[in-house]
């Protein structure tokens, strides 16, 4: 009897686990315009992030999905679990640039999309508390103009889409301070964020050599850390880190800075310093066409 | 047709990247066990020591006897991943931002926690070693390091090469989990390849069949090596040293 009871039980929890198999309708994404069009869709966002939050606080009726990184998102949104997920909007220029299949909703903070800071959605260096950096590399981030930012993020598109290919203009950044003697500059990145910091395996397009790998650094992030630090008169280390290990290894001491895509929030800065944004962006939902 | 064509793509640009994420992982894993099972052996030679009679002796032993069991359960009761994570960035705070080297912070690791696992198992071999061995050898004027050394621990190692094999195994894929300090094993370099080819599929597919091929031909390699230990199925028992017909062959399958 007990031995019968059992094998129902078990045909009953295998029934249960195929039941989830079943298809998903998926939203129709396309006639998107802002934030309460998302009624009933499922999107995703990375964890840890302010996009999470931004999507759990400012949406409503949608099924809220969160996945560790990047790559893991965009694989779910290719195999159809989810409808659509957040990301800042140049890291929608890069992928779209390689997954011809996908596009996005250009939602404008605080207009139709969600409402966010500077500190939310701009991206800032962070140097160790009461770091002297700070002020320097304040005054060296002033001088960038607004075009130029812009021009160096279109072209860490244009290279993230062929990373060994060289590009046929010349770097939108490019210091003319050749003198290194003030020391090293230890900067870390995921090197996994296109466009701002991605991993490659050639130095095509002034691509830095990650500490301790075979593989090379470049991205918007890149580009800015090697003109910081020239500017300061230093040679520059880029360390590839994982997210979570950034702002320890900045406390540890372990490196000097983190320029990482990463935004000053407020909980982040009572770890870190941060410097004034060097970029600033929208947040926008990529989905599948 | 695309799908092929991705993984031979991956095959074709990172074969660099794997094969070396592939040494890293087998070094790790190798060095780890070795030094896990000397620990494992060690611990419990150290610990079937006989209770000494004078007191002060035996207060040390006590307290050494309790400094491994703490070090057991701490380790085995702990993720080898929290421990790495405690670890490394225990040092780096600790010395001013210096970080462990990666390769022997893992071999670190990996071999403390193997070490951990080990002295369990080498324990239980000694305990399945027959009481009148012991008996026997400490009768012959042996002291507890001879016993263990010539008749105790040649046993125990026959009898736990499926363990100690069993944890190689384990240590292979568990190495993976040192991708959170950077150790650029397998896992690691896999991690970097998703995020170049923004194909997770694919590359873990191509990953994952490298990891059965290890541990598959490792298992494999040690069950010969357990075979040749075991002896030879034919053998001859000799009844009587003057009666050459006393003697039992014993012939292989019967």
């Amino acid at each position: 009897m007990k031995r019968i009871f059992a094998l129902i039980l078990a045909v009953a929890l295998m029934l249960c686990t195929f039941t989830s198999c079943g298809g998903r309708d998926q939203f129709d994404m396309s006639e998107v315009n802002s934030l309460s069009d998302l009624d009933g869709a499922v999107i995703a966002a990375q964890t840890g992030t302010f996009h999470l939050d931004a999507l759990t606080a400012q949406t409503e009726g949608v099924d809220v999905k969160e996945y560790p990184d990047f790559t893991q998102l965009l694989t779910a949104l290719n195999s159809g679990a989810i409808d659509g997920y957040v990301a800042e909007e140049p890291t929608a220029y890069a992928v779209i640039a390689q997954n011809p299949g996908l596009s996005y909703v250009a939602l404008k903070n605080n207009d139709t999309g969600f409402t966010a800071t500077d500190a939310d959605t701009g991206i800032a260096v962070a140097f160790k508390t009461g770091s002297a950096y700070v002020a320097t590399v304040n005054e060296i981030l002033a001088g960038i103009s607004t075009e130029t930012r812009e021009k160096l993020m279109q072209q860490a598109v244009t290279m993230n889409a062929n990373p060994d290919e060289a590009l046929t203009e010349a770097l939108a950044l490019v210091s003319s301070n050749t003198n290194t003697s003030n020391g090293t500059l230890k900067i870390a990145m995921e090197c996994a964020y296109a466009p701002f910091n991605w991993s490659q395996t050639t130095d095509a397009n002034g691509a830095v050599k990650i500490q301790g790998s075979d593989l090379y650094a470049n991205g918007y992030d890149v580009q800015i850390a090697k003109y910081i630090a020239a500017e300061m008169g230093m040679s520059l280390e880029i360390y590839s880190a994982k997210w979570e290990a950034l702002i320890t290894g900045v406390q540890a001491g372990t490196y000097d800075g983190i320029i990482a895509g990463m935004s000053p929030t407020e909980e982040r800065e009572a770890e870190v310093d941060f410097t004034d944004c060097y970029y600033n962006s929208n947040l926008v939902i990529i989905y599948k066409k | 047709m695309n799908f092929f064509n991705n993984i031979s793509n991956i095959l074709d640009k990172y074969t660099g990247l794997l094969l070396k994420g592939l040494g890293y992982t087998m070094l790790i894993a190798l060095v780890g066990t070795v030094i896990g099972l000397i620990i494992g052996l060690c611990t419990g030679i150290i610990r079937t020591i006989p209770t000494s009679k004078n007191k002060a002796v035996s207060i040390i032993q006590r307290c050494v006897n309790a400094l491994i069991s703490v070090y057991v359960e701490v380790f085995r009761g702990t993720p080898m991943m929290v421990q790495a994570m405690v670890i490394y960035w225990g040092f780096a705070f600790a010395n001013g931002g210096n970080t462990l080297p990666l390769i022997p912070a893992g071999i670190f690791i990996v071999s403390i926690n193997t070490g951990a696992y080990m002295t369990e198992i080498v324990r239980g071999g000694i305990i399945s070693i027959d009481k009148g061995q012991f008996e026997a050898a400490y009768s012959c004027g042996m002291n507890h390091f001879q016993v263990m050394l010539y008749v105790i621990i040649p046993q125990v190692m026959k009898n736990i090469l499926p363990s100690v094999s069993n944890e190689f195994v384990i240590n292979i894929k568990d190495t993976s989990v040192l991708n959170v300090i950077g150790v650029m094993e397998l896992f690691y370099q896999a991690t970097k390849i998703q995020t170049m080819t923004y194909q997770i599929f694919e590359t873990y597919l191509v990953v994952c069949v490298i990891y059965f091929i290890m541990t598959f031909s490792i298992t494999r390699l040690l069950r010969l090596v357990e075979k040749k230990l075991s002896g030879s199925n034919s053998y001859t028992i000799c009844g009587s040293q003057s009666d050459p017909n006393a003697e039992i062959r014993v012939k292989e399958g019967q």
